[in-house]
């Protein structure tokens, strides 16, 4: 096959259907910019948001917004440029650029990418309604309760926020375990950890760190909800619960929220230095080192952001000094950019200008940072505007000036075209100016005293002047954003074409061509150096001409390489979807329930959930040696198999680290319930279990004897056995429903207060999450046995069994550890 | 020893010091919650004492295995030496984070 015969197939295959058939595509780098749009499009209505704020303070004693519309600007502010803007944008650029780099076709999992961003733009417009209908949510973008509560935020605008964004979070979940995965298993072969560009190790901390992270925050928004529409009171002191335990599972999320922002950005400013500086980055080791300490330590810091609720000094003193160990590995960065940049023979262009202003900027942010470490500074500054300038020199400095810098770099590659350098010096050198000019001064307004979140103040009291030049530097930031993003969108039109590879770069995505053809790679070269244009440049040619692996297509099936995680040695073919509606039909069956839950109208929410599971059903169904997946083709090379034939591939991983997510979400739960326990006031703890203790033993050893029984089957199967394969997945399925329905007996037979004590609540809450479970893995098993009688698993597709293997194993945990957790240890301690 | 071995080692330092700081701050809470000792005992309580055995018996531990895996660099094939090398340090810098982060336990009464 000729080289234009191979492209025009590849094509074929991996090009999204045209039209209104754009809506199902899955492809990453049509997923990625989508992200990246839609994300650009929210940062556009934040700062306008902000100007607004900024109009508002700029002069005493103004009435232009009234303190109401004021909370809720500020509120969606901040909930925007988090949630809506950084985090979205950030994971969309991982999205599009992780296979290029690691010379992938794609994402192992195209769908899940897909379901994450109409996730994402549901949830996003859910929310930003509620500011168009003026009901926004009013409580700040953090949502401390008991603000946040029913009782003084009665409105809707606590469960637009609660509900849009667990809605959003589906999205970062969704890359989170599809980044991690891709990044082990799919990178090219011979692309060990250590040959891999710096830039996936950022990215792979990042989605691991997600993983981890967003789990306390899903968490807390389901808690909070459910007291807000049940009257469960997990937040309420009266009832047995405690508002602070929303601020520790908030900032468990938040503060390695800062490091899931910063690191995708330090990712970009160590993929750009190098490429200007002419020559390897230095300290590479160093740089991962960094990254690993980053993703860890940042866990260990929550509490700075609660040095004023009360907590005994020598916990302060523990996270202080936590807060400024993070600064140690930063400073590690830091020195290997300059280091770099010192040895190198620095080109000065567009990005360049943008890694020099993030160098200045987010090392002062992260100076302010150490200070804010110290508790009695902390004390002295908290809840003042000095808090809120060292936010945006740390999210301006450290996300956004690299986010841009990236976009300078990568808009050759995105778009074919170069960006203008005269519109681009004044877009930097405006935003700048007026980024220093608002924030540096917002650093002397709240040393003066200024609190955050005040619509107006007194014109003596110092602040005036302060405020009206942190409002014109607003505007002028404003004013050069503009210009970047008119730049930006004017280059499509007007840009200079950019010549292959045009910064002379050392990573694989150049080779994809600019733009990038759908499939990436016609075939796939071994990789074994992390700089594999400077080493190997006749890779430009020889990609596309398809003299490497995988440039036969005639099967029609979407392909990729397999690799092991750590030495990227080839193990198998991954398939992958193709086109499908099935994520935007979940997606919008779940922004029906989304609603359905926001207006309480209960069996709306009901319905869309039935088609959401439908669809999700529906789509777990299309896989495997599915007609529409990967039938049986003649052409098939055993030595090199596809997935689906073998007991290891891609779903199997992103079970695990899905599992991962679900593990680090009940950890938070058995954190609450410990938290609640030790210092709520009103805590009751009833003398013996209200759940039948000999109903949940009976139902803990049937959960076993499924769990033991499936194990037992896929060990079977994985020796090529599959004698009454079926039989026995009917088996398991029983099992698995009649430790089900002794679970709800246990459930409706105990006499749980669930609107009066937040310990009946609690436990109501986990035997919930318990059931769920158990049904999932029960239903999933009786589809296996349906999938066995229609011939998709066997001994020759091994597969399935053993992704679903680790959720019975899953279940089996959270069960005796809940039992143990939530029955037997109150009844021993009580004892 | 297989590269996925050393995986482990790679993160292993950093889990200990989760699982030490989840022990110290949680440990602390349930302690002053159960038998808060009298403030003008200041830091030389009970409290302390365990936390500070704690504290130490990580540090140990983490130098040790710090120690462990930088003597294993010479046993081992050089394309796992990075591995080996980036353990070591990372089971070094975990020492420091929970030597560092203990050291209030020294100072501070534990309840106030």
């Amino acid at each position: 096959m000729s080289a234009d015969q191979l492209t025009a197939r590849m094509h074929a295959i991996w090009a999204n259907l045209p039209g209104w058939g754009q809506l199902a595509a899955v492809n990453h780098t049509s997923i990625g910019k989508r992200f990246m749009v839609t994300g650009a499009v929210f940062f556009v209505i934040g700062g306008v948001l902000a100007m607004l704020l900024r109009t508002q303070l700029a002069l005493p004693m103004q009435t232009i917004i009234d303190a109401d519309a004021y909370n809720q600007l500020f509120t969606m502010h901040g909930t925007v440029m988090m949630f809506l803007f950084a985090i979205p944008i950030l994971e969309g650029l991982a999205l599009y650029m992780i296979p290029k780099l690691i010379g992938a076709r794609d994402l192992v999992f195209p769908r899940i990418s897909s379901l994450g961003y109409y996730s994402y733009l549901f949830g996003g417009i859910i929310l930003m309604s509620s500011l168009f209908l003026g009901v926004a949510p009013d409580s700040g973008w953090f949502m401390y309760t008991p603000l946040s509560s029913a009782e003084f935020s009665p409105g809707p605008g606590s469960d637009f926020w609660l509900l849009g964004i667990t809605f959003v979070e589906i999205s970062a979940m969704a890359a989170g375990v599809e980044l991690t995965v891709s990044i082990l298993k799919s990178r090219a072969p011979g692309m060990t950890l250590t040959k891999m560009p710096i830039f996936c190790w950022y990215i792979l901390a990042m989605a691991l760190m997600i993983v981890f992270g967003f789990p306390p925050l899903i968490l807390a928004s389901i808690l909070l909800e459910l007291e807000r529409a049940v009257g469960m009171p997990f937040f309420a002191v009266a009832g047995g619960g405690d508002p602070i335990l929303w601020q520790h599972l908030f900032w468990l999320f938040g503060h390695p929220e800062v490091y899931i922002i910063f690191l995708p950005a330090a990712a970009v400013i160590s993929t750009v230095i190098p490429v200007f500086a002419g020559r390897p980055i230095i300290g590479y080791r160093w740089l991962v080192l960094a990254i690993i300490l980053t993703a860890f330590i940042s866990f260990g810091l929550w509490v700075h952001h609660m040095f004023t609720v009360g907590i005994p000094q020598l916990a302060q003193a523990f996270f202080s000094i936590a807060s400024m160990m993070v600064a140690i590995p930063t400073a590690i960065q830091v020195f290997v950019w300059v280091a770099t940049l010192w040895h190198g023979r620095v080109t000065y262009n567009l990005p360049m200008l943008w890694v020099f202003g993030f160098l200045m900027v987010f090392v002062c942010g992260g100076l302010t940072g150490v200070m804010l470490a110290l508790v009695p500074f902390n004390w002295q500054v908290h809840d003042t505007h000095f808090v809120v300038a060292h936010l945006h020199y740390v999210l301006i400095g450290g996300m956004l000036y690299p986010l841009i810098a990236g976009i300078y770099y990568w808009l050759p590659h995105f778009s074919g075209r170069m960006p203008s350098l005269r519109m681009g010096l004044w877009g930097f050198w405006l935003t700048f100016i007026g980024m220093n000019a608002t924030f540096l001064l917002m650093h002397l307004t709240g040393l003066l005293g200024m609190p955050r979140r005040i619509f107006t103040y007194s014109g003596d009291m110092g602040w005036s002047w302060l405020n009206l030049l942190s409002s014109v530097g607003g505007f002028v930031m404003a004013f050069g954003l503009g210009l970047v993003i008119l730049d930006i969108i004017l280059h499509f039109r007007f840009g200079e074409k950019a010549k292959p590879n045009p910064w002379q770069a050392d990573t694989l995505e150049w080779a994809t061509g600019t733009p990038p053809t759908p499939y990436n790679f016609a075939s796939i070269p071994d990789i074994d150096t992390r700089h594999p244009l400077w080493e190997k440049p006749e890779l430009m040619t020889s990609i596309p001409a398809g003299e490497h692996r995988l440039a036969t297509i005639e099967h029609g099936r979407r392909e990729i390489l397999g690799t092991s995680a750590i030495t990227g040695k080839l193990q198998a073919i991954y398939h992958l979807p193709t086109n499908s509606y099935l994520p935007l039909l979940a997606a919008l069956s779940l922004a029906v329930v989304c609603i359905g839950l926001l207006i309480r109208v209960y069996p709306m929410a009901l319905v869309g959930l039935l088609v959401a599971a439908f669809f999700l059903f529906r789509w777990s169904w299309e896989n495997g040696s599915h007609p529409a997946m990967a039938p049986p083709t003649p052409d098939e090379d055993p030595s090199l198999p596809l997935h689906s034939r073998t007991t290891d591939g891609p779903g199997r991983w992103g079970m695990i680290v899905t599992l991962m997510a679900d593990g680090a979400l009940y950890l938070a739960l058995i954190f609450g319930w410990l938290y609640l326990w030790t210092v709520s006031p009103e805590w009751q703890m009833p003398g013996e279990s209200l759940l039948s203790v000999p109903v949940l033993l009976v139902s803990g050893v049937l959960v076993t004897v499924a769990t033991l029984l499936f194990h037992r089957l896929t060990a079977a199967l994985n020796q090529g056995q599959a004698h009454g394969l079926q039989m026995k997945l009917w088996l398991v399925t029983f099992v698995g429903f009649v430790h089900l329905a002794l679970l709800i007996t246990a459930l409706v037979q105990a006499p749980l207060a669930i609107t009066e004590s937040a310990h009946d609540a609690v436990l109501f809450f986990v035997v919930i999450y318990l059931l769920f479970h158990s049904l999932l893995v029960t239903v999933v098993t009786a589809l296996q046995a349906l999938r066995v009688k229609y011939g998709y698993v066997s001994a020759r597709y091994p597969y399935e069994p053993n992704v679903v293997r680790p959720l019975w194993s899953y279940t089996l945990g959270i069960y005796w550890c809940s039992v143990a957790t939530f029955i037997f240890l109150p009844m021993v301690w009580g004892a | 020893m297989t590269r996925s071995h050393w995986m482990v080692h790679l993160v292993g330092g950093l889990t200990l010091w989760c699982l030490w700081f989840v022990l110290l701050y949680g440990g602390l809470g349930i302690m002053c919650s159960v038998a808060s000792p009298p403030l003008a005992a200041g830091q030389w309580t009970w409290i302390n004492g365990v936390l500070l055995i704690l504290t130490l018996a990580f540090t140990v531990l983490l130098v040790t295995l710090a120690r462990w895996c930088w003597y294993r660099q010479e046993t081992e094939p050089s394309e796992l030496q990075v591995y080996v090398r980036l353990s070591s340090a990372l089971y070094g810098m975990s020492a420091f984070a929970v030597l560092a982060v203990g050291l209030p336990v020294g100072v501070l009464p534990p309840c106030a």
